[in-house]
């Protein structure tokens, strides 16, 4: 029996292929990518990445905060919740009461070195601000505040999956009826330490990435934020419902995959059971598609073991964002909320020669005519999360 | 010359980063927190800091800090009858 699910009734996003939905989704329509050369991160690290055009102090001034207060994180996290408030018409009053669960994995970290660095100069610390900002709450606590969120709320950082377990959390307070209304998704500003740790791992890849294809080298990182309102009064769905969701663990590894992809496969049907439908219901699979070697034939592993020979359309969309960390979670939600909406299922950006004895990806935008899309979101750790979105 | 209140000015918006806000905007006596200048709990860890620092004042609990931060007089004020330089 399909079970509708948690309605959705606002959705916000800003990353390297555009602020606000409507950016968002041209990009997404013309197929046109984010990511390019570092402009505005410090690194000394030459990867192409998917970063954000527009400065702090810009982002501070579309938003009316003052200038050099809060950590890039928030700022980008503001501007993403702002728009899926907005759209969702939440009143004042419903806003204070409503909960905000908010998602990332740098915090204020790119930030931090300005509190440490003149120490290495014999200057002691920098700016107490630069350390009182670094913890991973600190965002969600001054979004809250400069958005006039006054219910509960709190932080999630399980690395990947981040964003999509802060729409999971959130559909599973809606459903149980501790939250009337929440506001969930996930922030993640570009960072030398993350652009650091992913170049000791070995993983980033010195071009534009080509996720789903053969001799794929590694991924880019990027930089974003996304939310979604969701709503337990009546009304419509304007965005959508949110239909299935599981977190499962792979226990594999620290940052690798299973082979089989024994975690992905159970998060994609704990979802399927959850919503009440079979795999014949999806009509396209919004994949992690990170673009390592190791993800992208985990992922496809296990999708062939749920679907066998009949897959539906299925892509990656990291090769237009960059992988956004905790915001891709929340971004490719708002991706697939878009695909049911304009009825179109995305290509897989950057795709080139389809990975050898697997099905081809979509090489460009197909006609979508099922109800139901499904977002794989998988982090280190093993942390497996599939969530699957109804058309309104 | 100038003053320990414009002195203190400057060293407040560079301390606490306040690039929208210039020497002029502050008034002597308009609150330094919440309404006025608006600011929070991590810029009065900032101004003790400053205090420390700049004027080597050691204050040895928080709670002595809040009739000192009320106003840019009342800092000025505190600054010049304890300040060791």
């Amino acid at each position: 029996m399909a079970n509708r699910g948690v309605k959705i009734i606002g959705m916000g996003a800003v990353s390297s292929i555009g602020v606000g939905i409507d950016a968002t989704l041209e990009s997404l329509r013309s197929g046109r990518s984010g990511i390019g050369p570092i402009k505005n991160c410090a690194t000394t690290i030459d990867v192409p990445a998917g970063e954000v055009g527009l400065t702090d102090n810009e982002m501070a001034g579309l938003l009316g905060l003052r200038p050099h207060r809060h950590s890039r994180t928030t700022l980008l996290a503001t501007l993403a919740a702002r728009e899926a408030i907005g759209e969702a018409g939440l009143a004042p009053d419903t806003l204070k009461k409503a909960a905000l669960i908010s998602s990332t994995t740098t915090g204020g970290m790119r930030e931090t070195p300005l509190f440490y660095a003149p120490y290495a100069k014999g200057e002691g610390m920098g700016p107490l601000s630069h350390a009182w900002r670094h913890p991973t709450a600190n965002h969600t606590d001054e979004m809250a505040s400069a958005l006039g969120i006054g219910g509960w709320r709190t932080t999630i950082s399980t690395a990947c999956s981040s964003g999509a377990n802060a729409i999971l959390t959130g559909a599973m307070m809606i459903e149980s009826g501790m939250a009337e209304t929440v506001v969930a998704g996930g922030a993640d500003a570009l960072c030398a330490f993350t652009l650091g740790g992913f170049n000791s791992l070995k993983i980033l890849s010195g071009e534009a990435c080509h996720p789903l294809s053969e001799g794929r080298d590694g991924l880019n990182l990027g930089e974003g934020a996304a939310y979604v309102v969701m709503t337990a009064d009546e009304g419509k769905p304007s965005c959508g419902w949110l239909s299935g969701w599981r977190n499962t663990n792979d226990a594999y590894h620290q940052t690798a995959m299973s082979d089989d992809g024994a975690g992905c496969r159970a998060s994609m049907r704990g979802a399927m059971e959850k919503a009440g439908i079979g795999p014949s219901g999806i009509g396209y699979i919004n994949l992690h598609g990170t673009a390592t070697p190791n993800n992208d034939q985990t992922e496809m592993a296990a999708i062939e073991a749920v679907w066998g020979g009949k897959i539906p359309f299925f892509g990656s969309t990291k090769g237009l964002t960059g992988h956004t960390l905790a915001a891709s979670g929340a971004l490719e939600a708002v991706f697939c909320l878009l695909a049911l909406r304009e009825r179109m299922a995305w290509a897989s950006a950057g795709l080139t020669t389809p990975m050898e004895g697997h099905p081809p990806a979509l090489g460009s935008n197909g006609p979508l005519e099922a109800e139901y899309a499904l977002s794989n979101s998988l982090g280190f750790g093993g942390n497996c999360t599939s969530l699957i979105f109804r058309k309104a | 010359m100038k003053t320990t209140k414009e002195t203190l000015k400057e060293q407040i918006i560079q301390t606490l980063n306040l690039e929208d806000i210039t020497v002029d905007d502050i008034d002597d006596d308009a609150p330094l927190f919440g309404e006025g200048l608006g600011l929070d709990s991590i810029d009065a860890l900032e101004l003790i800091l400053l205090l420390e620092r700049g004027y080597g004042i050691k204050l040895s609990t928080a709670a002595e800090a809040r009739p000192i931060f009320k106003s840019v007089n009342t800092m000025a004020e505190f600054i010049e009858s304890n300040a060791k330089e």
